[in-house]
C-alpha cells in the first residue's frame, strides 16, 4: 500500500479514528496499531508478515537475555548480542545477499573450470527488511550497551519495529526515542494536527508532482538508454534524478512523520537541505540523517571512529561507507557507489588536515563553491546508484560525451522541476517557520478548506498511476 | 523548506475531535471536487464485490457534485494541466527517441529495400512492461553502430488486450501510427511486439464479465488480438511477433502458457508476421524458467528478481536472435539483390 493512494487515505482514516477511540486501552491501543501495520504491510504480501513478527518476538526474547543481571557473566551478554546480530544479519544476507554471492563465486569457479556451483535460489526480497533489520539491531546493541534497559513490553517491542509510518522505508527510529513514548498512551486532547498537516501536504507535493514527473519525462529514458541522447539531456537527467531522488525519499519521511504526529508519536527529522551542504561530510549530516546516523553509531565508532589515527579514521570511513553502499542493493554500482563516497570523505579529511580553515569565515563564493562542488560529487554519486548496473553506469558517463546529438527531452516544465526541487534548499527557516506559524493561527474550516483543495490540486496534477518509492527496493 | 521541516518550535495542538473535523471538512472538500478521479479509481477496482462497495459509496458524491457542477474545475483543469505537460512530454508514453537523428526522405525517394543513415530501416518495439526497460536498451546497444536502423520503443506499464482502461491499444496504435505518417509521411518498416505479461484476467465489456480462460473470454481476446494484428499488418509489412516468456511463478506460468497459445493461434500464421518463441532462448534446456545461463563463460542473471521480466543479459538473448532475424530479413535481401 502506497502511502499518496486512496486506498492508503481510506485506511488511515479508519486507522486514524479507531486508534484515538481506542486510546483508553491503552495495551488494546498497541495491539490495534500493531494489527494495522501488519494489514499495511500484508496488502503487499502477507506471507513476511509473518517473518516480520518472527523477527521482532526473537529479538524481543534476546534482548531479555542480553539484558538480564549477567555482570558476572559478561560473556554469556556478549555472546547473546553475537546471536542477536548474527540471526537478523543472516535474514537480511540470505533475502539479500545469496545470489548476489551465490553469481560471483560461481563465476570465480567458472573461471577454474568447475562447472558445479552454488544453486541460485528464487528468493524474493520481503520488503523492507533492510529497514526492520537496522531498528532491530539498534534495539539489541543499545540495551547490550546499557543506554536503556530491555523492554519487558512485547507489544512495544512489535510495534516498534512494525510501526507502519516508518515501516517499509523509514526514518530509522532509535529504540531509546520511540519505546519510551510508549510508556504512555498519547494525549487525544493534543494532537499536533497543523504540523502534521502541513509535512503531509507538502511531502504529497513533492512526490506527485516533482519526483514522479521528472522521473517519467527525462530520468528514466535517459538513464534506460543514455547512449542515445545528447550529453546536455544526459546531465540534466542526473539533476534530474538528484531532484528525484531527494523528493521521494524525503517526501516519504514527511509523510511517514506526519502520519505519526497524527497518532500521537514523533519521530526525528531525516533531511536538511542536503544539496545545501558544503562539504561530503556536510551532506551525510543532512541526508538520510537516521541512516548516516545510524552507520556512524553502530559501525563507524564501534570500528574505532577517528580515536585510533590517521590511518585507521581513513579505513573505518571507507568500510562505513562500503558497507552503506552494499546496504542499499547486492550489485556492483552500490559498492561502488558507497566506495566513492567513501573515497570522498577521505579525501576531504586529507584536505582539511593539510589546510584547516574556520568554516564560518569562508565568504559567499568560497561558500557558493563549495555548495557547486559537494553537489556534483553527489550527483557523479547518484549515477552509479541509479544505473541499474556499473557497467551502464560508465556508459552514461561516456556519454556526456554526445555533443552534437539533437535534444529532444528538454523543454521548460523539466527545466522548472529540477530549478524548484534545487530552490526549496534555499529557502529560509525562518520563513517556514512564518508558513508553519500562519497555517497554525488559521481557524479550523479555513485549514480544511485550504488542505482540501491542496488535496484536490494534487488530483488534478496527478501523473497517472502512482511509481513505488523508490527506498522501497532496499 | 527542503528538510523534513518538521518545526520542533511548540505548536497549537487540537483535541481528537476537532482533528476529525478538520479531516471530514478537507476530505469532504477534496472529495466533492474530485469525484471524476474518484470514480475512475472505484471503477478500476479488480474485485467485484469491493468494486460494487466502493461504487456504491462514491456514486452518491459523483452524482451530488456533478448536480452541483463541482466536477466542471477538476475536467477543465485536468484537461488544461494534460495539455500543458503533453506537448512538453514525448516521452510520457515511454517512447526512446529514434537513434538515427538524419532527415527523413519522402516516401517517393525511397529505395524498396536499400537502408542507409538517410534512409534507415524504421523500427517500432511495441509492448507491456516486457518492452519498458531491458530490450529496448539492449537493442539501443545493438544497434549503436548501425545508423542505417532508427528504432523507436512504445511501451505501456501494465497495459494487457483484456483490460483497455490501462492503455487501449487497439484504440491507441492507430493514432500512433497517423502520428507517425503525419511527421514523416513514412510507415514502420518492422514491428517488434512484445506483450501478454498482464493478459490473465477477467474481461469486463458492456454487458458481462467474462472470468478468464472461460468460452466468451477465450472468444473476446481472440476478437481483440485479431483487431490488434489487423491494424498491425495494415500499417506494417513485417511484424516480429515475441512469445510470452517462461515465468516462475506457479499457476502464473500456466496461465501465461495459455495466453500464449492463443496469441500463436491469433498471429503465427499471417504471412507478414514472424512468431517468435522465446522458451528456449531465455529457458533452461526443457523451455522452462531459468534464472540464470552460461553467456560467454560466466554465469548471468537473464531474468529479473521478479521471475516475470528480463535482466540485461537475458534481453540480449531476445536482441541477439532479433537481429539475426533482421539481418536475415532486412539486409541478405539487400546483398544478394
Amino acid at each position: 500500500m502506497l502511502f499518496p493512494t486512496i486506498e492508503f487515505g481510506i485506511f488511515f482514516g479508519v486507522v486514524f479514528i479507531l486508534s484515538w477511540s481506542l486510546v483508553k486501552w491503552h495495551t488494546v491501543h498497541k495491539i490495534f496499531l500493531i494489527l494495522a501495520s501488519l494489514f499495511f504491510y500484508g496488502y503487499w504480501d502477507w506471507r513476511f508478515s509473518i517473518l516480520l513478527v518472527a523477527s521482532a518476538v526473537c529479538n524481543y526474547f534476546i534482548a531479555r537475555l542480553i539484558g538480564r543481571k549477567n555482570a558476572h557473566r559478561p560473556r554469556l551478554r556478549t555472546l547473546f548480542l553475537v546471536i542477536g546480530v548474527a540471526v537478523n544479519l543472516g535474514i537480511l544476507g540470505f533475502f539479500k545477499y545469496y545470489n548476489f554471492l551465490a553469481l560471483n563465486v560461481n563465476n570465480v569457479l567458472l573461471l577454474f573450470g568447475f562447472t558445479r556451483a552454488l544453486p541460485i535460489l528464487n528468493i524474493i526480497l520481503p520488503l523492507a527488511i533492510s529497514f526492520f533489520t537496522f531498528h532491530a539491531l539498534s534495539y539489541l546493541i543499545d540495551v547490550y550497551n546499557g543506554k536503556y534497559p530491555p523492554s519487558t513490553s512485547l507489544p512495544d517491542i512489535l510495534l516498534y519495529i512494525l510501526f507502519f509510518p516508518h515501516l517499509v522505508a523509514g526514518p530509522i527510529v532509535r529504540a531509546g526515542y520511540f519505546l519510551p513514548q510508549l510508556e504512555r498512551p498519547p494525549d487525544p486532547r493534543s494532537i499536533e494536527m497543523s504540523g502534521a498537516v502541513l509535512l503531509i501536504a507538502f511531502g504529497l507535493f513533492k512526490k506527485i508532482f516533482i519526483a514522479n514527473y521528472i522521473s517519467g519525462l527525462i530520468v528514466d529514458p535517459v538513464f534506460e538508454n543514455p547512449a542515445g541522447f545528447s550529453s546536455l539531456e544526459c546531465l540534466l537527467a542526473v539533476y534530474g534524478y538528484a531532484v528525484q531522488i531527494f523528493c521521494d525519499f524525503s517526501a516519504y519521511s514527511e509523510i511517514a512523520i506526519g502520519l505519526a504526529r497524527l497518532l500521537g508519536y514523533r519521530f526525528l527529522d531525516n533531511f536538511n537541505n542536503p544539496y545545501r551542504a558544503q562539504s561530503i561530510q556536510d551532506f551525510w549530516r543532512r541526508w538520510h540523517i537516521s541512516l548516516s546516523s545510524w552507520l556512524r553509531d553502530y559501525l563507524y565508532i564501534p570500528l574505532g571512529g577517528s580515536r585510533k589515527g590517521k590511518g585507521r579514521t581513513y579505513a573505518n570511513l571507507l568500510i562505513t561507507m562500503f558497507l552503506g553502499g552494499l546496504w542499499h542493493g547486492a550489485a556492483w554500482n552500490f559498492v561502488i557507489w558507497g566506495s566513492l563516497q567513501g573515497v570522498g570523505l577521505v579525501f576531504e579529511r586529507l584536505v582539511k588536515e593539510r589546510k584547516p580553515e574556520a568554516k564560518a569565515a569562508r565568504p559567499f563564493l568560497r561558500k557558493a563553491l563549495s555548495i557547486f562542488l559537494t553537489f556534483h560529487f553527489v550527483c557523479l554519486g547518484w549515477i552509479f546508484f541509479r544505473s541499474p548496473s556499473a557497467s551502464k553506469a560508465f556508459e552514461y558517463i561516456r556519454s556526456f560525451g554526445n555533443i552534437g546529438k539533437p535534444s529532444t527531452l528538454i523543454s521548460p516544465f523539466v527545466i522548472f522541476l529540477i530549478a524548484i526541487g534545487l530552490f526549496i534548499h534555499f529557502v529560509p527557516e525562518s520563513f517556514t517557520s512564518r508558513i508553519r506559524a500562519g497555517f497554525d493561527a488559521l481557524p479550523l474550516a479555513l485549514k480544511a478548506t485550504l488542505f482540501g483543495l491542496t488535496v484536490f490540486l494534487m488530483g488534478v496534477t496527478a501523473p497517472v498511476g502512482v511509481a513505488p518509492f523508490i527506498y522501497f527496493q532496499f | 523548506m527542503a528538510g523534513t521541516g518538521s518545526g520542533q518550535e511548540k505548536q497549537r495542538t487540537y483535541p481528537f475531535g476537532k482533528v476529525a473535523l478538520f479531516g471530514c471538512m478537507g476530505f469532504g472538500l477534496a472529495i466533492l471536487l474530485s469525484a471524476v478521479p474518484l470514480r475512475n479509481w472505484a471503477s478500476g477496482i479488480k474485485t467485484d464485490e469491493i468494486r460494487g462497495a466502493a461504487l456504491r459509496i462514491v456514486d452518491p458524491f459523483a452524482s451530488l457534485s456533478a448536480r452541483l457542477r463541482l466536477d466542471v474545475p477538476y475536467r477543465a483543469m485536468r484537461e488544461g494541466f494534460l495539455s500543458l505537460i503533453e506537448k512538453k512530454e514525448p516521452d510520457q508514453s515511454g517512447r526512446i527517441p529514434e537513434t538515427a537523428a538524419a532527415p527523413q526522405p519522402s516516401a517517393a525517394t525511397i529505395p524498396e529495400v536499400r537502408y542507409s543513415p538517410s534512409h534507415p530501416l524504421t523500427v517500432l518495439l511495441i509492448g507491456d512492461s516486457l518492452a519498458w526497460n531491458h530490450i529496448p536498451a539492449q537493442f539501443s546497444e545493438s544497434i549503436k553502430n548501425r545508423p542505417e536502423i532508427a528504432f523507436t520503443r512504445i511501451s505501456k506499464i501494465s497495459s494487457t488486450l483484456s483490460d483497455p482502461a490501462i492503455f487501449d491499444w487497439i484504440a491507441e496504435i492507430g493514432k500512433i501510427f497517423a502520428e507517425k505518417e503525419r511527421k514523416d509521411s513514412l510507415p514502420y518498416n518492422l514491428i517488434i511486439v512484445t506483450m501478454g505479461a498482464n493478459d490473465a484476467q477477467a474481461i469486463y465489456t458492456p454487458e458481462e464479465k467474462l472470468p478468464f480462460q472461460s468460452a466468451g473470454w477465450i472468444r473476446e481476446f481472440l476478437s481483440r488480438v485479431s483487431s490488434f494484428r489487423d491494424i498491425l499488418t495494415a500499417n506494417c509489412g513485417k511484424i516480429y511477433w515475441l512469445g510470452i516468456p517462461p515465468m516462475r511463478k506457479e499457476g502464473y506460468k500456466d496461465r501465461m502458457v495459455f495466453v500464449n497459445s492463443l496469441y500463436e493461434a491469433g498471429v503465427a500464421r499471417y504471412p507478414s508476421i514472424v512468431y517468435v518463441p522465446v522458451d528456449h532462448i531465455i529457458g533452461d534446456e526443457h523451455g522452462l524458467f531459468t534464472q540464470t545461463k552460461i553467456i560467454g563463460g560466466r554465469q548471468e542473471m537473464i531474468r529479473s528478481k521478479d521471475g516475470i521480466h528480463y535482466d540485461y543479459p537475458g534481453a540480449q538473448l531476445i536482441v541477439d536472435t532479433i537481429m539475426r532475424l533482421m539481418e536475415k530479413d532486412f539486409f541478405t535481401i539487400r546483398k544478394t539483390r
